[in-house]
């Protein structure tokens, strides 16, 4: 073999070698991408954590965050593929479910414990409302009806023994609710942070009932959620997309100034108002047993016709 | 400037005044009261945040979100709805058999098929620009038919007399005579466009200028919310006055003026 077919042999496969590599790289590279719809609330950070600090991309995902105001149109963007992954509340997976569509949990959000004071019925001041018995026959301004935060807060008023058909709720969205006490439109707001603060300020509100304290223990107010055709085509994905938000619940927990910083990328508040955002506990574990307690707050409050277990909205 | 200038400008100035001077006094209004609200903001501050929105280009950015969808689904639409009309306008029989079926579809709020749309077409723009084209295939058809329909019936006669296919009835005889009203039409058209998109994306769609207000008013920065509302009140003002602009140059000699 002469010399110069030896080079020539010896160059080819250098070039088969590089473009081997170069597709085993192109492999590695190949990340799923997954867009993930949240609503502009803190406790929806993780995920914008998981982004910020690469977790998904260790786990191959690609993800790019969509906020989207009010939680009503994730389901129909899961279900067309919009979103691959969208944070629902709780209440709104069993109900879709219970309507038909076959969604799944990917991984947990957050939990709600007794002690939680992020979610509460603020009084308008001088409305002369002091205990529950007192909300009879008033009118309370409900960031959205028949949303998890109204199924709560009817469940309080059920287990302090009042009736709540005899109260009168009222939609609005959060922003306007102190402005609604303010003017005496309401007797009362049911809210959360940062929106719970600004209710509650001197002049505005009166007596603060935090309701998750009477609530069952360990209430996930929601969810991270894909429709059922898509974790089972991306299962690698699916489970990865909860080992990310494993570590940014470190992160939070390590680092809440840094996590406000993120949050603030991604829904430009009021720097004054950043400050003063608190993030509820978030956890991505949840298991049927939770998810079941909601069930049961919903049939009670007769929301549900279909739903069977809360088993099938969890992957095997 | 030229004399016609000042002119043009000393005629429109007071109707500028009237919204300014409620700016101005709204201002004074709430400085004296002290009003603290979340869902309120001094005009002041309001300029302030059109001035940065203008700035860091976000303004563009949203319009062209929502001007995009427009582009899309009013042609798309509208085309439909022109030609359905046409036909409609030159055929009694047909437009008689639609009759029932557009009156029953018509007042169907668009609004109403955005859960629709958003199984089929996703968020984005195509969903936006879907609703937009069923929007305003309506007083398309409507508008277009009735154009036709009230052509100068002696022009068809000559038309059909000397024998012109049906096609050239069309292009010859019926568009160019119907082309003053359908301009009006696409004029009215853009207007409602305008209005449903902005409510599609504070309805649903995460996009456009729709989805900046209602961003803004969630995250506490009424200012901003204000001012991508003053924004859109200017766009669809300049849309409206571009238009009929348009319509003055095209038709204005030949067929009077506008409102």
């Amino acid at each position: 073999m002469s010399m110069r077919n030896t080079l020539s042999i010896l160059s080819r496969a250098a070039l088969a070698v590089i473009a081997v590599q170069f597709a085993l790289a192109s492999i590695a590279a190949a990340q799923t991408k997954v867009t993930i719809g949240v609503p502009p609330v803190p406790e929806f950070v993780l995920p914008m954590i998981a982004v910020e600090k690469g977790y998904f991309k260790d786990q191959g995902i690609e993800a790019t965050i969509r906020i989207i105001p009010g939680g009503q149109s994730m389901p129909a963007a899961l279900q067309s593929d919009s979103l691959q992954v969208a944070a629902l509340s709780t209440a709104s997976l069993i109900q879709v479910t219970d309507s038909g569509l076959d969604l799944v949990v990917v991984s947990g959000g957050a939990i709600a414990s007794v002690d939680d004071t992020n979610y509460g019925i603020v009084a308008g001041a001088n409305s002369g409302i002091e205990k529950p018995e007192d909300f009879i026959g008033k009118k309370i301004g409900t960031p959205g009806l028949g949303t998890f935060f109204h199924i709560m807060a009817r469940e309080w008023f059920r287990r302090k023994g009042v009736d709540w058909r005899k109260i009168t709720f009222v939609e609005s969205t959060f922003p306007q609710l102190a402005d609604l006490l303010k003017a005496r439109t309401v007797d009362a707001v049911l809210s959360t942070n940062p929106f719970l603060q600004r209710a509650a300020a001197p002049g505005i509100g009166g007596k603060v009932f935090h309701i998750a304290a009477d609530l069952p223990d360990r209430l996930p107010p929601f969810v991270y959620a894909s429709s059922r055709a898509w974790a089972d085509a991306h299962r690698q994905a699916a489970t990865g997309f909860k080992l990310a938000m494993d570590k940014a619940v470190a992160f939070e927990q390590g680092d809440l100034p840094a996590t406000l910083e993120i949050f603030g990328k991604y829904v430009k508040m009021p720097p004054e108002v950043l400050k003063t955002l608190t993030i509820n506990k978030l956890d991505t574990n949840v298991t049927p047993q939770q998810v079941q307690l909601w069930v049961d707050m919903m049939e009670k409050q007769d929301m549900l016709r279909n739903f069977k277990s809360p088993d099938a909205l969890f992957r095997k | 400037m030229s004399r016609s200038h000042i002119e043009f400008l000393l005629y429109a100035l007071p109707a500028w005044l009237v919204p300014l001077g409620l700016l101005g006094g709204i201002e004074i209004a709430m400085r004296a009261s002290g009003i603290q609200s979340d869902g309120l903001a001094l005009p002041t501050q309001i300029a302030a945040a059109l001035v940065a929105a203008i700035g860091d280009g976000e303004i563009f950015v949203r319009t062209a979100e929502t001007i995009g969808a427009i582009a899309i689904g009013v042609p798309a639409g509208g085309m439909l709805g022109l030609l359905l009309g046409v036909w409609l306008g030159l055929s009694p029989r047909a437009a008689q058999l639609a009759s029932l079926s557009i009156e029953l579809f018509r007042p169907i709020p668009p609004v109403a098929v955005i859960p629709l749309t958003m199984l089929i077409y996703g968020l984005g723009i195509r969903m936006e620009a879907a609703i937009i084209a069923f929007t305003c295939f309506w007083p398309m058809l409507l508008l277009s038919r009735d154009a036709v329909v009230s052509v100068e019936p002696r022009l068809l006669e000559v038309a059909r007399m000397l024998g012109l296919p049906y096609r050239q009835r069309i292009t010859k005889i019926a568009l160019p005579a119907a082309l003053p009203r359908i301009f009006t039409a696409v004029r009215l058209t853009l207007g409602i466009a305008l209005i449903v998109a902005v409510t599609t994306e504070i309805a649903a769609n995460p996009f456009g200028l729709g989805y900046a207000i209602i961003s803004a008013g969630l995250s506490l920065r009424p200012e901003v919310m204000y001012a991508f509302l003053i924004w859109l009140a200017i766009l669809g003002w300049l849309l409206n006055a571009g238009l009929v602009a348009l319509h003055h140059r095209l038709f204005g000699a030949a067929y009077g003026d506008v409102a």
